[in-house]
This record gives structure tokens, C-alpha cells and sequence, in this order.
């Protein structure tokens, strides 16, 4: 809130359109809270793409509600502040918020299928979003509708369709053009192609990438895909048991990976070319959050844990220029 | 039974991965759809063949619809086909057993599905389950359950096994559950095991522990797999043979390596093509990807791959084309007009001279 603070600000760039610092969110439950996202701290800058990799329950999702303050009862925003250019997001009021979704941050999420209203024609939803934020009127928000298909690259006759009358492909390029619909300068995609065939990934990762160049918007990529996340997001934050424990560019996390949890999430894709060799996994299996384990959160399925990671969790720190890790002296390999 | 019978000459000069256990031939699964007086017919399957040996895993690699879950549960008989014939060490059992797949099928050939939280009773502990098969296929010959039931729980990397005996589904998690699937399939000691997604519903940091258990499992006991998956890396990994299908039909199959350093059908190529690769740098090259796959009420005469080939042909839009063998063993066998009109089996000739395709694009206009 006061100079002070922005001042303090780690800020990654000069330019930041998103700063995430210290996020606290806390699912409540009869047997106490559940910290699904524990002290996170990440920044956007305009036009990058920010890649989220984690597993099922590592809090990626959560952080994506948080930020559109989407979430609700029983998880709880418990702490940290979030700045979109430079506004206290979590302080808006609830009609300052309905101008900041979709204006300022819109989102794509998994299944198209859910976000869509199956009783009302897609041409309908897109329109609303635009007469609801444009105060324009609903012929004219048609037509801006038949021209967001044509950017997603949609016959403008399938606007009279029902969702269940397109194909997965093409219903989650109808939802991204509801996400296009006034021009936000960020967007946040939760899984976006997971329920997708390859071939339709490949086809909208890259209708994406090509709105992206033109439009000139950031996306914060949420996937489990290490993959796709290697090939489509500038810098990547590695997520586990919701503490971030790398962030570093996409290709350095992907050739030179330092916390023994990237390794091991690298080591759980085989590759589609060159010699075949054992991939690992990880042994054990994912924390339960109700009771994380002391110390580094990662300590029981670690193979080069060392006693020290049994008692105090590693800090987020900047151990190679843009290469952030959460570090303890003398970690191997480091 | 003979094992030689279900050599029908094409494999025999193979003998690399030992004698064929199961074989299916022109498998064809035809679903009724649509109304009475506009009846319509999904064309899940059509006409596929192949063999499973001893200690081979077999990989079928396919978008969704594409007719993957059909073929397993075909063979695993949860359905009767509308044609085609399943071999199980030379005898044909849809002929000697038509009705309800016998005891001893149900014992040879296994099946774990892809979703670990539904293929488990909520109610029974985990012995329970491991136990249940053991009796009622009569496989304990004077042993107590409960250490047969602990021997097979320390076999799938489930350890105590006295622990998770106890334990009721709900406490494992997704992975220890798909192995207590893996463990209830093994607990009949079977030849083949169908696996149908196995991994897709898993976390990413366990998938590659049921895939390396698959591969164990494989080795040591010598079963066969049918690994049904839509991910070409994984099959890649595990798979001795892979198979790709398209709109029902099986499009390619060849050794694994050899389909993915060289795939034949565009199809192949395509998928290839969409798979992300890190490996590959970050070379944004302009996809060749494009459409989505046709609907199985109304397939398109002629190749269903037609409508999205980048190197169609008038012919393509005509007929469908047959196997045509592109490696001397028989291995590697594509359907395609590009590489001929195809032929079948009994005829089929070597035809290692067309072993790069990439090479003849002018073909294709």
C-alpha cells in the first residue's frame, strides 16, 4: 500500500505488470487450515508468459483463483499482497472486482465443457460478456462476437450453436475468445489443452502463441505438462505441496535443473527422440497438505536429502542471475 | 493347445520375443445408433489384427474415439464383437466359447482400467479385493490367502504389505491404488494383461513407477501387455510394437523406435509433429496439424484420414487401402495409398525398398 513497500518490491524487470508477493491462501477444514499456497512470491512483466508446473494439489490452480479473487468458502486469502499494475487486488471492493476481471485479467479453465452454459448458444455468451462490459448493444456485440471467431479461427455460423453441438477443439477456442472479448492485458490459462487431443493442442498452443505476438497480453500457464511448458512459457515456477521451489527462463530450468524435484519431474517425461534410457520418477507419493512434512516439504521422497532438510524449509533465493531456488548451504549439485 | 497353430506364417520368422500368446484377427465392433427410422451405424473398429507374444508389450497409440478402450474391451470380452476372431493360444474362442468368456480366459487375460478411484470398491479393504480373485479361480493350492495377499502387495512395490492389506481405498492415493489393481490383475497369474490408460489419471511424478512396474512385471514373469495410451513418448518407453489407430482402424504399426525415427503415414507424421519436445529446441515450426477427427456415424468413404491429409490424393477419397508391408519381417506395415494400394497377409511381399518415405512428396499431387 504505502511508497515504501513498492519500493521494496523484487521486481524481476523494470516493468511489472503482476506482483505476486507472499500469497498466503488457506483452505479451512473440522480438523484445522489447510495451507494450499504457502508464501508464493512471482511477477509478470507485459507480454511474457509465466509457466506454473506442478502436480495435482500443489496449489496452482488455487493461486489462479486467488488472483481473480475467484475463490470461495472454505479456502481463504490468509495473507500477501497482489499488485496488477500497480492496484491492490486484494483490497478491491466487490464492484471494483467486475470491472477487474475480464478487463484487467480473464481466464481460460480446463474444461470448456463446464464453463460454458450448455442451454444458452455460444454467440449469446460472448455477447453477454461484451453488453455487460461495454454497454454496447447486443447487435453490436454480435457482430464483435463473429469477429472474435474469426480470430480463433471459428465459422461465424457456428455462433448460433449450443456447446454441446461443437468439438472439444472448438469449444475451447470459443472460450478463449470469450477470454478476448475486451482486449485484457492478462490472461490466466489453467490447463488449457489437458483434455485435448495432441493434435488440437498443438493447433490452439499455437493460435495462442500467435494472439499472443498480436495482442501483445501476458499469460500466467498453468499445466502439469513439463513438456508443453518447456516449449510455450518464457520463464517457468516449479510448484510443490504450494511453495514454489524454482523459477527460472524455461530453458535453463529444462538443461540445467537444481532442486531435486524439477530433476525428478523432467526425469517423469520420456523423450520422443534419442537413445532410450530408465527414467525414474519420484518414489513416494505426493504430501497429504492437511499435515505437510517438516522441513523442506519434498524431504521424504528426496534422494539426496540431507538432515538439515528434515527441520528448516529452504527460502526462495537467487542462486545463478534469474535462476531462483529454494536453497540450503552445501546442497549437492549446486 | 499348441502354441505353433496361432503362428499364421507372417511372424514366424520372429523369434524374437518368444511364442505368440494371444491373436486377434479382423476384430470389427459395429455400434447401432441413431433412431428407428433413421438407424445409423458408429463404426467403432474396423477390421484390426494383431498378436501379443510372450513378454512383448504392445502399444496402441490413438486420439480419443479413435477406438483404443474398444479393442480392450473386446478382448477382455466385457462386449461380443460384431466380427472378427480372438485366438488365445491357438484356439479361437469365440467359437468354443461364445457366450460368457470362460474361467480360464478370465484367468489368462487381465485388465486394469484407466481409472484407479472407480475400478475399486469403496467398502473392501484392500485385501479383500487381492483375496477375492485368488478364490474364486482356485489359486491358492493349500497356501493361507493373507500371505499370498502380501506376497503379491510386496510384488507391486506396495510395502509393509501387512499395512496396506488393512487399508480401505480412500487412504491410498491414486498411484498405490493403480498398483493395487495391477496386483489384484496378477493374482491370477495371467498371460496378458490389457492396460487401458494406466497412467493418465496418475500424478506426473508416479507414472513413470506403474510404467517401470509394467516393464518388470514384463520382464521377469514373461506377460504379455496390451498398453492402450494416447501418449506416443510413454509408448515409446515400454512398447516393444506400437500400434497407431485412427477413426478405428490401425493406420501403422512397426517397433516402436522404428515407427517414431520413421513414421510412414501421415497420420504418424502428424501426430509426431503435435507431440510438444523440449528435446527438439524451442524451433516454433509452422504445424502441419490441422482438423479434428471425423465423426464414426458418417465416415467418409475411401481413407477416414482423407479429410485431413496433407498428401491426399483423388484415390484416397475412393478407397480405403490395405496393409502394405514396407520391412522384410513383416514388422512395419502402414495403410496408406502413398506407399500402395495394399495387400493382405497371405500375399503380402517384402517391400524394404520403400523404407523412406519422406522422400517421394511429388507422389501426393
Amino acid at each position: 500500500m504505502s511508497q515504501s513497500q513498492i519500493k521494496i518490491a523484487r521486481q524481476v524487470q523494470n516493468e511489472t505488470l503482476l506482483d505476486v508477493r507472499d500469497l498466503r491462501v488457506e483452505y479451512l477444514s473440522p480438523k484445522g487450515p489447510v495451507r494450499a499456497v504457502d508464501g508464493v512470491s512471482f511477477s509478470i512483466a507485459p507480454g511474457e508468459v509465466l509457466g506454473l508446473a506442478g502436480e495435482s494439489g500443489s496449489g496452482k490452480s488455487t493461486i489462479a483463483h486467488a488472483l481473480l479473487r475467484v475463490l470461495r468458502p472454505p479456502a481463504l486469502i490468509t495473507g500477501g499482497e497482489v499488485r496488477f499494475k500497480g492496484k491492490d487486488v486484494l483490497s478491491l471492493a466487490e464492484h471494483e472486482l467486475e470491472a477487474f476481471r475480464w478487463q484487467d485479467i480473464s481466464m481460460v479453465f480446463q474444461s470448456a465443457m463446464n464453463s460454458l452454459n450448455p442451454v444458452m448458444k455460444v454467440g449469446d455468451q460472448i455477447a453477454d460478456v461484451l453488453v455487460k462490459h461495454k454497454k454496447i448493444s447486443k447487435k453490436e456485440a454480435w457482430q464483435r462476437a463473429g469477429e472474435l471467431f474469426d480470430i480463433v479461427n471459428i465459422d461465424k455460423k457456428r455462433l448460433d450453436a449450443y456447446p454441446h453441438e461443437l468439438s472439444g477443439g472448438m469449444r475451447q477456442r470459443a472460450v478463449i475468445a470469450i477470454a478476448l472479448a475486451l482486449n485484457p492485458p492478462m490472461m490466466i490459462m489453467d490447463e488449457p489443452t489437458t483434455a485435448l487431443d495432441v493434435v488440437v493442442q498443438k493447433e490452439i498452443m499455437q493460435q495462442i502463441e500467435e494472439l499472443k505476438e498480436k495482442m501483445g497480453f501476458s499469460i500466467l500457464f498453468i499445466t502439469h505438462d513439463m513438456s508443453l511448458m518447456v516449449e510455450f512459457s518464457n520463464r517457468i515456477a516449479i510448484m510443490y505441496a504450494g511453495e514454489i521451489v524454482e523459477m527460472a527462463p524455461a530453458r535453463e530450468i529444462f538443461e540445467n535443473p537444481l532442486h531435486p524435484y524439477t530433476k525428478g519431474l523432467i526425469s517423469s517425461f520420456p523423450p520422443l527422440v534419442g537413445p532410450k534410457h530408465k527414467m525414474t520418477g519420484i518414489p513416494g507419493s505426493p504430501p497429504n497438505m492437511a499435515e505437510p512434512p517438516t522441513g523442506c516439504r519434498f524431504h521424504p521422497r528426496c534422494t539426496m536429502c540431507q538432515p538439515v532438510e528434515k527441520v528448516v524449509n529452504p527460502t526462495l533465493q537467487e542462486v545463478l542471475p534469474g535462476h531462483w531456488l529454494a536453497y540450503h548451504e552445501g546442497m549437492p549439485g549446486v | 493347445m499348441t502354441q505353433s497353430v496361432a503362428d499364421n506364417g507372417q511372424q514366424a520368422s520372429s523369434p524374437k520375443a518368444g511364442e505368440v500368446v494371444l491373436e486377434v484377427r479382423n476384430l470389427t465392433k459395429h455400434f447401432p445408433a441413431g433412431t428407428f427410422f433413421k438407424p445409423k451405424v458408429v463404426k467403432a473398429l474396423n477390421d484390426v489384427s494383431f498378436t501379443i507374444r510372450r513378454g512383448q508389450v504392445v502399444a496402441l497409440v490413438g486420439e480419443s474415439g479413435s477406438g483404443k478402450s474398444t479393442t480392450a474391451r473386446l478382448i477382455s470380452r466385457l462386449m461380443p464383437p460384431t466380427s472378427g476372431e480372438i485366438i488365445l493360444r491357438g484356439k479361437n474362442v469365440l467359437k468354443t466359447e461364445p457366450g460368457r468368456p470362460s474361467l480360464s480366459y478370465r484367468k489368462e487375460v487381465q485388465m486394469i482400467f484407466q481409472d484407479p478411484f472407480g475400478s475399486l470398491n469403496p467398502v473392501h479393504t484392500i485385501e479383500h479385493h487381492i483375496e477375492r480373485p485368488l478364490h474364486i479361480h482356485k489359486m491358492l493350492k493349500n497356501r493361507y490367502p493373507l500371505e499370498r495377499v502380501h506376497e503379491l502387495l510386496s510384488t507391486v512395490g506396495l510395502t509393509p504389505p501387512e499395512e496396506a492389506a488393512r487399508k480401505y481405498p480412500y487412504q491410498m492415493s491414486g498411484g498405490q491404488r493403480q498398483r493395487v489393481a495391477i496386483a489384484r490383475a496378477l493374482a491370477v497369474e495371467p498371460e496378458i494383461i490389457l492396460a487401458d490408460e494406466p497412467i493418465s489419471m496418475l500424478d506426473v511424478s508416479i507414472r513413470m513407477g506403474v510404467l517401470n512396474l509394467m516393464e518388470q512385471l514384463k520382464e521377469e514373469r514373461g506377460i504379455g501387455f496390451l498398453y492402450i495410451t494416447h501418449d506416443l513418448a510413454s509408448a515409446r518407453y515400454i512398447g516393444d510394437q506400437t500400434m497407431v489407430m485412427y477413426t478405428g482402424y490401425v493406420v501403422e504399426a512397426a517397433e516402436s523406435r522404428e515407427l517414431m525415427e520413421q513414421p510412414a503415414h501421415p497420420y504418424t507424421q502428424m501426430l509426431m509433429g503435435a507431440v510438444p519436445n523440449p528435446e527438439g529446441g524451442l524451433i516454433k515450426k509452422k504445424a502441419e496439424a490441422r482438423g479434428e477427427i471425423p465423426s464414426l456415424t458418417d465416415l467418409p468413404p475411401g481413407c477416414p484420414f482423407a479429410t485431413r491429409c496433407p498428401k491426399v490424393m483423388d484415390i484416397c477419397k475412393k478407397s480405403m487401402p490395405g496393409k502394405e508391408y514396407l520391412s522384410k519381417d513383416g514388422d512395419h506395415w502402414v495403410r496408406c495409398h502413398l506407399y500402395g494400394p495394399g495387400e493382405e497377409p497371405a500375399t503380402a511381399k517384402a517391400r524394404a525398398a520403400v523404407k523412406t518415405p519422406a522422400a517421394e512428396p511429388d507422389k501426393g499431387n
